[in-house]
């Protein structure tokens, strides 16, 4: 009997301990002593949210049946651990070793390239018979600067361009027809990218430190919670990293949408094409004060019945 | 006796006048004429014509003298003609006038076609310009009895054209 309460307390250990260490790792649960994955961008804080791979199992005592171990295991979760409370690290403590800072790049030798993403669409004006070759010439414009086909129908064109050449690209596509509208929409996407970077590269620690303890782990509930909190941070990991796809595809080539319209024919066109102008009057000659001309000609010559 | 020499005086004096009175006359008194073409006959002049004759199938030619007022040359006056008469719907035949000369007289002719009563006409004027006075010979009549007889006829006719 007491062998069995023995045995039950010493799995009760390693559950606990395997649920502490897990929490602990979680950056998807706030409020635990995991770090929040949401902090600001940039903000200079340390990510130290979960314990050092080296040094939590081991305070734990990963796999120790002692009572100790379960006991060291609860204090792993507490805030006073040494240099990790809530994500931040504590005054003067020293930076866990495997903390992944943003501060700690250098700006002066790595400064950020801004990755914005540009979102433009035009409205231009064209003769009728012009707009196809208009449109292909939107197009060939396009493809000059390294972009591409987007979209296209009977009046309007998407083209994909390289956002390096966003602008100059634009300017050209610009002198091919008369702009009505214009609207272009630049969105910085820097900090998102660079937090994702950071929360992608956490995501990975945690999945290897994961693997590391089911390695170690003998118990079936222990190897069950690891793999279920795996699945969790991989799954994590392929939102993160299908987001940082698209934005490094929507930075690399931005998008613009082309609207021709077709001029409309004026009135003086359409009553040209209609009736022509009607011809100038002929010349007209000036009578002379000469009566007598008026009185020539054969009706006058041939008047035989009454000669006057 | 001295009344009867202011008698006789008077009276030469009177016929002088008289005979300058009709002189005068005389000279104001413009008129021209020309030969009657063969099987024409001459009608009565009126007062638009100096002269005129019809064949019997009623070609007319006619001579009128009117003053030349405004002073213009022979170009001047055929181009006035030529004006007034295409403006009162007269088709002018060929390009240019034709020369006509006269027992010293240079003149001009422009012929013309209109229609009359359905049927196509004939219509040519001569033009002299004879000083103060433009001496005009017409001929009209139906295309179809303006046969190249008659048109030499004509022609002959103007030729003879003699002023006073």
């Amino acid at each position: 009997m007491q062998r069995y309460g023995f045995v039950l307390r010493r799995a009760r250990a390693h559950g606990l301990c395997a649920l502490f260490l897990l929490t602990g790792c979680g950056s998807a649960a706030p409020g635990i002593a995991g770090a929040d994955a949401d902090y600001p961008p940039n903000a200079g804080v340390a990510q130290a949210a979960y314990p050092s791979p080296g040094a939590a199992p081991a305070a734990a005592g990963m796999g120790d049946s002692s009572p100790q171990a379960a006991q060291a295991g609860r204090a792993a979760s507490a805030p006073s651990v040494p240099g990790v409370a809530n994500g931040s690290p504590a005054p003067g403590a020293p930076a866990p070793q495997n903390a992944k800072s943003i501060s700690s790049a250098d700006p002066k030798t790595t400064a950020p390239k801004p990755l914005i993403a540009y979102t433009g669409s035009l409205a231009m004006l064209a003769d009728g018979d012009q707009i196809s070759d208009k449109l292909d010439g939107i197009v060939t414009i396009a493809e000059s600067y390294g972009g591409h086909l987007g979209g296209r129908t009977n009046d309007t064109v998407n083209v994909k361009i390289p956002s390096d050449s966003y602008r100059e690209a634009v300017s050209k596509i610009e002198k091919i027809a008369e702009v009505t509208e214009r609207n272009v929409r630049a969105q910085d996407v820097t900090a998102e990218f660079r937090d994702l970077e950071v929360r992608l590269e956490n995501l990975k620690a945690t999945r290897k430190r994961l693997d590391e303890f089911l390695g170690k782990t003998t118990t079936l509930a222990d190897m069950l919670t690891l793999e279920r909190e795996l699945e969790r941070v991989s799954t994590e990991m392929d939102v993160i990293a299908g987001r940082l796809r698209l934005l490094r595809e929507q930075t690399s080539l931005s998008e613009l949408s082309v609207r021709m319209v077709a001029k409309p024919k004026s009135i003086a066109q359409v009553v040209e094409t209609k009736t022509p102008p009607p011809a100038p009057p002929p010349p007209r000659a000036i009578d002379l004060p000469v009566p007598w001309l008026g009185a020539l000609g054969m009706d006058t010559l041939l008047s035989l019945q009454n000669p006057s | 006796m001295k009344s009867k020499e202011t008698s006789h005086g008077t009276k030469r004096i009177f016929l002088a006048a008289l005979l300058l009175s009709f002189g005068a006359l005389a000279g104001c008194a413009s008129s021209a004429h020309v030969d009657t073409p063969e099987n024409f006959a001459e009608l009565e002049h009126g007062d638009d014509f100096d002269y005129r004759a019809t064949s019997a199938n009623g070609v007319v030619i006619g001579v009128r003298v009117e003053k030349n007022d405004p002073r213009g040359n022979l170009d001047f006056w055929v181009s006035a003609l030529d004006a007034k008469l295409e403006k009162s719907g007269y088709v002018r035949q060929g390009d240019k006038p034709e020369k006509v000369a006269a027992p010293s007289l240079d003149g001009a002719r422009l012929k013309f076609e209109r229609t009359k009563d359905g049927r196509p006409h004939a219509y040519w004027v001569t033009v002299f310009v004879h000083g103060d006075e433009l001496l005009l010979v017409e001929a009209a009549g139906d295309t179809a009895f303006f046969t190249k007889d008659i048109e030499k006829k004509i022609d002959e006719a103007t030729r003879t054209l003699t002023p006073g």
